[in-house]
């Protein structure tokens, strides 16, 4: 499992590309325990769930219902990140 | 048995475009800040340009002259809408409908205050009326579901954009159709104050789902294809991943594209949209279902 740091040094840094996230430090994140505390909609937060697999898997994961309410708060999201990461085929 | 079928909709008569709405990009900004609409996949709307119930008989003329079936032969009428449509209609439109459309013998009654879900549940009324269920004695009963906004100001959503639209299907036992397997319908009062959650949401899904495949005795790998109500891309897809569902069986982007999301009609337009296109698979099973802030409902259609 990577540290807790890469996961969320990955996790800002995609935000960072993303038009519709807010803009967020490392500290920002770190400090913050749930998805409203970083100012990310539940609309939004969908949004980048689904960007992130289209960016790291080009689409080829499909959305687990377990993930549904670990996209509340800052872990649940990393573990969600963190699991589309492993399950992204190798060649892509 | 009864059969579910003569399927029809009529949508507004105008076309627009979400970006010709009046201060659409402030109305966007304020529902969904910081998200480029452009992710959600909606292209046109369509609007009513005239009164509401011409649009309610010109879909029931369409249902009946399916099979030929004369307004006299009709027992019963159903409407449904949502909350928002139903503090609109005045409390002669069932009259003026009848009186309009020639139903001079039939029951009229109307299913609401279950938003976008309110046609699911007007679908398993109107089942009981024609079918098994003690007291049935309905030959051939009218669901009309409905939904507009009059106010273009009113269209823009976090969640969807809305269109104008009626849809209807007759539910006959003298005509063959699909047939009811089992329906479900489960609600979340925090989602009716706004204060839902991903989890409330997957649950209130869980719940209608589980009572329909329960009733019908049926498995979710058994769907042959899903019409969903014609929310968001996004939102669309949540939902499938919160209910188990696959996003290739759902049918819903075409219809969305073209006329927004039309309330409680989207199912049916769903389905007829797929219908034309593709058939009426023998031995299919179909999954209508509608979701909306507080409530989630289904209905298992079999294909003969």
């Amino acid at each position: 499992m990577p540290d807790i740091d890469d996961r969320l040094r990955n996790f800002v840094d995609f935000l960072g590309t993303q038009p519709m996230a807010p803009d967020l430090t490392y500290d920002e994140v770190a400090q913050s325990r749930s998805r409203a505390e970083l100012g990310i909609s539940s609309l939004n937060i969908l949004i980048l769930v689904n960007s992130y697999i289209e960016e790291k898997a080009n689409g080829r994961i499909a959305l687990r219902p377990e993930w549904v309410p670990m996209l509340e708060d800052i872990d649940g999201i990393l573990s969600v990140i963190e699991e589309i990461d492993a399950s992204a085929p190798a060649e892509v | 048995m009864a059969g579910i079928g003569s399927f029809a909709y009529v949508v507004g008569d105008a076309e627009g475009r979400p970006e010709d709405i009046p201060g659409f990009e402030d109305l966007w900004r304020a529902v969904s800040p910081d998200t480029a609409f452009t992710a959600m996949g909606t292209g046109t709307y369509r609007k009513m340009t005239g009164p509401l119930v011409p649009y309610i008989v010109d879909c029931v003329a369409k249902v009946l002259s399916t099979h030929g079936v004369r307004a006299a032969e009709v027992d019963r009428l159903v409407l449904a809408t949502s909350d928002a449509v139903l503090g609109l209609l005045g409390r002669d439109v069932a009259v003026e409908v009848m009186r309009a459309a020639g139903l001079t013998a039939c029951v009229p009654a109307i299913v609401s205050l279950q938003q976008c879900c309110s046609s699911l549940e007007a679908l398993r009324y109107a089942w009981g009326l024609a079918g098994a269920e003690v007291g049935a004695d309905a030959r051939n009963v009218v669901l009309v579901a409905l939904d507009f906004t009059p106010d273009d100001r009113d269209r823009v959503k976090s969640f969807a954009l809305f269109g104008d639209a009626v849809a209807g299907c007759l539910i006959s036992r003298d005509h063959g159709g699909l047939t009811l397997a089992g329906t479900g319908l489960a609600a979340d009062f925090s989602g009716m104050v706004g204060q839902d959650t991903f989890a409330s949401r997957q649950a209130v899904a869980r719940a209608a789902l589980d009572q329909a495949f329960r009733q019908a005795g049926r498995v979710p790998g058994d769907v042959t294809k899903i019409f969903t109500s014609s929310l968001f891309a996004p939102i669309v897809s949540f939902n499938a991943m919160a209910a188990g569902q696959a996003r290739e069986l759902l049918h819903f982007q075409g219809p969305m594209t073209r006329y927004g999301h039309c309330g409680n009609a989207d199912w049916l337009i769903n389905l007829m949209d797929h219908t034309d296109k593709s058939g009426r698979e023998r031995g299919a099973l179909y999954l209508a279902q509608a979701s909306a802030p507080g409530f989630f409902a289904c209905a298992l259609l079999e294909a003969g």
